[in-house]
């Protein structure tokens, strides 16, 4: 039998091995695994929606009135390709609906996939990693192919933001940008 | 990493079966596992994954070319853990779980291969984790070079 530089019982060696090859399972799992998984949403424009209001007419009767006016695009962007190896594309948009609320919107959009990976908006002039660690978390990416809606906290002033950035928390990577701009719209 | 010898159980149990079965094991596994990353690769709509099944398909396959005696004993090692860490790469995708279960069988059979050479079993335990290591340089060469 030759020689080998790891002479180890077989209990001892099998066992580190299967533990091993179980440790970088694992490891190729959670780090690569999702780099290839797609998740496909298409939710409905907040453009599009319609708030209605209660009138009473002249005759006494109660009807509902459709509003419109309130509806807006109030900045949008489109999206770029983040740190090597991350791609972006498609347009992200805020958007205030008939009933006052803000949303971000991303449409035609689709993203690099990857771990832990959220949307924020940031304030910083550049779309950077601490911009994104400082800025407003809209919650973890839902999908990564389609048009998806993500709600502003009540009470945000969206003014202030000056990017939409998709970051991995975990390994404080950024996928991809967008610089917003106020819309005329 | 380990001795396979007379006295390991592990040896023995590999020991029951001939060689040439082992052999047909893993040359099957490493057949049927380029299928699925070619079948990966044409029904997958998504391009890294298509591009990603397609390497895999055509390096695993590279491990039947003739190769110098220094490194036929690893080389089909490598393929299979090519496959196996390939396929839990994608276990979420449809071809994830059939290409890892094949990289597993033939890793298995190379290790029982290794036993009836009476020779170390190191070897083909590095290429396992050679193959991991393969992967990822495909996966970082996908990542730097398709868009996606």
């Amino acid at each position: 039998m030759p020689s080998s530089p790891f002479r180890l019982p077989w209990f001892v060696g099998a066992p580190a091995v299967s533990a091993g090859i179980a440790a970088v399972a694992i490891a190729v799992q959670s780090l690569v695994g999702p780099y290839f998984e797609r998740i496909y949403l298409n939710e409905a424009d907040p453009l599009t929606s319609v708030a209605t209001t209660s009138v009473t007419d002249p005759a006494g009767t109660v009807r509902p009135e459709v509003v419109v006016a309130a509806a807006a695009t109030l900045a949008q962007g489109s999206l770029r390709d983040g740190e090597p190896g991350h791609n972006g594309r498609g347009t992200a948009k805020i958007i205030r609906d008939a009933s006052g609320a803000l949303t971000l919107r991303f449409e035609n959009f689709s993203v690099t996939n990857g771990p832990d990976i959220y949307v924020i908006l940031a304030t910083g002039e550049e779309p950077s990693r601490t911009a994104a660690s400082g800025g407003l978390n809209l919650g973890k990416v839902r999908a990564t192919d389609g048009n998806v809606n993500y709600q502003l906290p009540a009470g945000t002033d969206p003014s202030v933001y000056r990017h939409v950035i998709i970051w991995c928390k975990t390994y404080d990577v950024v996928f991809a940008s967008a610089r917003l701009e106020k819309s005329t719209s | 990493m380990t001795t396979l010898g007379a006295q390991n159980p592990l040896a023995a149990a590999a020991l029951r079966a001939p060689a040439p079965s082992w052999r047909k094991v893993s040359v099957s596994a490493r057949i049927l596992a380029t299928a699925v990353g070619i079948a990966v690769a044409f029904t997958q709509s998504y391009e890294r994954t298509q591009v990603f099944g397609a390497v895999i398909g055509v390096l695993v396959l590279i491990s039947f070319v003739p190769q110098p005696a220094a490194v036929r004993r690893i080389i089909p090692a490598i393929a299979a853990g090519l496959c196996l860490f390939a396929g839990i790469a994608l276990l979420s995708q449809r071809g994830g779980a059939p290409l890892a279960t094949l990289g597993a069988l033939a890793g298995l059979a190379e290790l029982a291969l290794s036993a009836h050479r009476r020779q170390s079993a190191w070897p083909s335990v590095a290429g396992l984790f050679g193959g991991a290591a393969l992967m990822s340089v495909v996966v970082v060469a996908i990542a730097l070079r398709v868009e996606g």
